[in-house]
């Protein structure tokens, strides 16, 4: 399956539909950034949410940069803490 | 689905007796596929008037016959419980007409559907089946002669829809209500434990009067107008002093502290009401507790418990004090168990999918929806549906998430059309940031697909 990428903010309701859900991939990740299936219907919805439009690598580049500051936020709890969660893992973008 | 009550007069204008609907004079009704209409021949106007529907204006008296899809009839018109009821789906005859039985020339039309779908379910399509399972019906195809198109008409997909955003972000709360009225109570903003109460009513939040104590990690049932917040603990990291067994009643207006659990019991499963509670499983500092406990509005009472300790099951709330169920959770390990009570015992029955801890879901014992949830530092976007027997694999929610709750009538039933709401929660699927995202999950009645052919 081919995807575009792009950054866009949620705004909450309606900034994906249900009927939109059906007409195209679609998954956000961290640094709001959205994979999004590469169809007509992908295109009207960044049109929509005015997202702007970024390459797979400026977008993985996004992603790794918030789960490195999450990562680094970790690291700084203390081991208490840290046992409530668990330390971020960077992953590639599909 | 709902049912929408028409109350049925009888008068005479001038012209002879006619039937009001809801007040207006043979009114021209307007019904929506999904929804039964119930026609209210209570008053006593109606002695002597039964109501019925056809295909034919003005039913028997214009050499007609009733129209009995889907159609029931109770009590004598003019008695109390009197009434003609029909349950509208996407195969309904399009144009009914109302009249009396006893009477020409009192009733009037009742139009189901919109003009759309009136234009292709007027005629008879051809049953779609499932050529990999069984051959239930599962649709009708039409084909348009004026457009050269063919539609079909079939049960919707279930789909996760974003929802509005809820004022701070928020994990580890209790939540309860439906999709359209629900509370979210106290839990973890970015950086503190909040004591902050806030409402959904489907399309906005607002805050409400906040709770005593402030907690997270608690269990919570009930409803927005009598709902109940039990256990969790008080500190960013549990000492055995920061985990609580109060408890604390919603009456829709105000928090009151009652009778405290007997023992800690925090990040439970719960399910019921006000009334008639209970919570199962969760921790009990520093294990896990299988133990589960009824409440009848004052106090505790511990039954059987669960078949196996588990653990952070807490956004997972699903069915009542008689019938409830409780999927995934740690037990030292993260589960695919799934387990139901029936009132007096825990059974396991068919596993969930993909194993977790910290999901959400919503619904019954007979029809429920699974999403998110976690493993390891994995956050899930996976849905699965149960329909009382086993789970199917459904669309994924759009950003992972876990650490939230589930709440509303979802459905795993492939034929209604309830929404819930999947509120805040931590968002992933590799951060441990709180969001104020929220998703709704609806599966639509029927949904009409056109294909152009060339």
């Amino acid at each position: 399956m081919a995807y575009k990428y792009c950054t866009a903010t949620n705004w909450g309701k309606n900034f994906f539909t249900h009927e939109e859900r059906r007409q195209f991939h679609l998954a956000g990740h961290p640094g709001d950034v959205w994979v999004v299936g590469d169809n007509l219907y992908g295109d009207q919805w960044i049109g929509k949410v005015s997202g702007a439009i970024k390459s797979k690598s400026e977008a993985q580049a996004i992603v790794t940069a918030e789960i490195e500051a999450a990562q680094a936020a970790y690291d700084a709890l203390s081991a208490d803490e840290q046992a409530l969660q668990t330390r971020p893992a960077i992953y590639n973008l599909p | 689905m709902a049912t929408i009550t028409i109350t049925v007069t009888v008068s005479n204008p001038g012209s002879g007796n006619k039937y009001y609907l809801d007040g207006v004079l043979q009114a021209t009704y307007v019904a929506t596929p999904g929804n039964t209409y119930k026609f209210d021949q209570a008053d006593g106007s109606n002695s002597g008037h039964p109501l019925r529907l056809s295909i034919t204006s003005d039913g028997t008296h214009n050499s007609g016959s009733a129209y009995t899809t889907g159609v029931t009839t109770n009590g004598t018109p003019g008695s109390a419980g009197a009434y003609t009821q029909i349950e509208v789906t996407a195969l309904t005859v399009q144009a009914l007409y109302y009249y009396c039985t006893a009477h020409s020339g009192m009733g009037g039309s009742f139009n189901t559907g919109s003009s759309a779908t009136v234009q292709y379910q007027d005629r008879e399509g051809f049953n779609i089946q499932n050529f990999s399972a069984d051959q239930t019906s599962v649709g009708q195809l039409y084909y348009n002669t004026s457009s050269g198109q063919f539609k079909t008409i079939g049960t919707g997909v279930g789909t996760w829809a974003s929802g509005t955003n809820t004022p701070g972000n928020r994990s580890l709360y209790a939540g309860f209500g439906t999709a359209t009225a629900s509370l979210m109570v106290s839990g973890n903003t970015a950086s503190a434990i909040t004591d902050l109460n806030t409402s959904y009513n489907g399309t906005a939040w607002s805050e409400l009067t906040e709770i005593n104590l402030g907690r997270t990690s608690m269990s919570g049932f009930g409803t927005t107008a009598a709902g109940v917040v039990t256990g969790g603990y008080d500190g960013a990291v549990p000492a055995p002093s920061a985990y609580k067994t109060n408890v604390e009643e919603w009456d829709g207006s105000s928090w009151t502290e009652v009778t405290n659990q007997p023992e800690m019991q925090t990040e439970s499963g719960s399910a019921g009401s006000q009334t008639a509670g209970l919570i199962f499983g969760g921790g009990n500092n520093p294990g896990l507790t299988a133990k589960t406990k009824s409440y009848d509005g004052t106090n505790w009472t511990e039954v059987n418990a669960l078949n196996a300790a588990k653990n952070r099951s807490m956004g997972y709330c699903i069915g009542t004090q008689t019938a409830a169920m409780i999927a995934g959770g740690d037990t030292g390990s993260i589960t695919n168990q799934v387990e139901q009570w029936n009132g007096s015992s825990w059974t396991e029955t068919t596993e969930i999918n993909t194993a977790r801890f910290l999901s959400a879901g919503s619904g019954s014992q007979t029809s429920s929806v699974i999403a998110g949830g976690r493993q390891s530092s994995n956050r899930y976007t996976n849905t699965e549906l149960w329909d009382g027997t086993s789970w199917t694999e459904a669309n994924d929610l759009a950003t992972s998430r876990s650490y939230n709750v589930g709440v509303g009538s979802g459905n795993g039933s492939s034929a209604n059309s309830s929404t819930q709401l999947y509120a805040a929660g931590v968002t992933g699927p590799s951060s441990n940031a709180n969001t104020t995202a929220t998703e709704e999950w609806n599966i639509p009645d029927f949904e009409i697909k056109t294909v152009t052919t060339s």
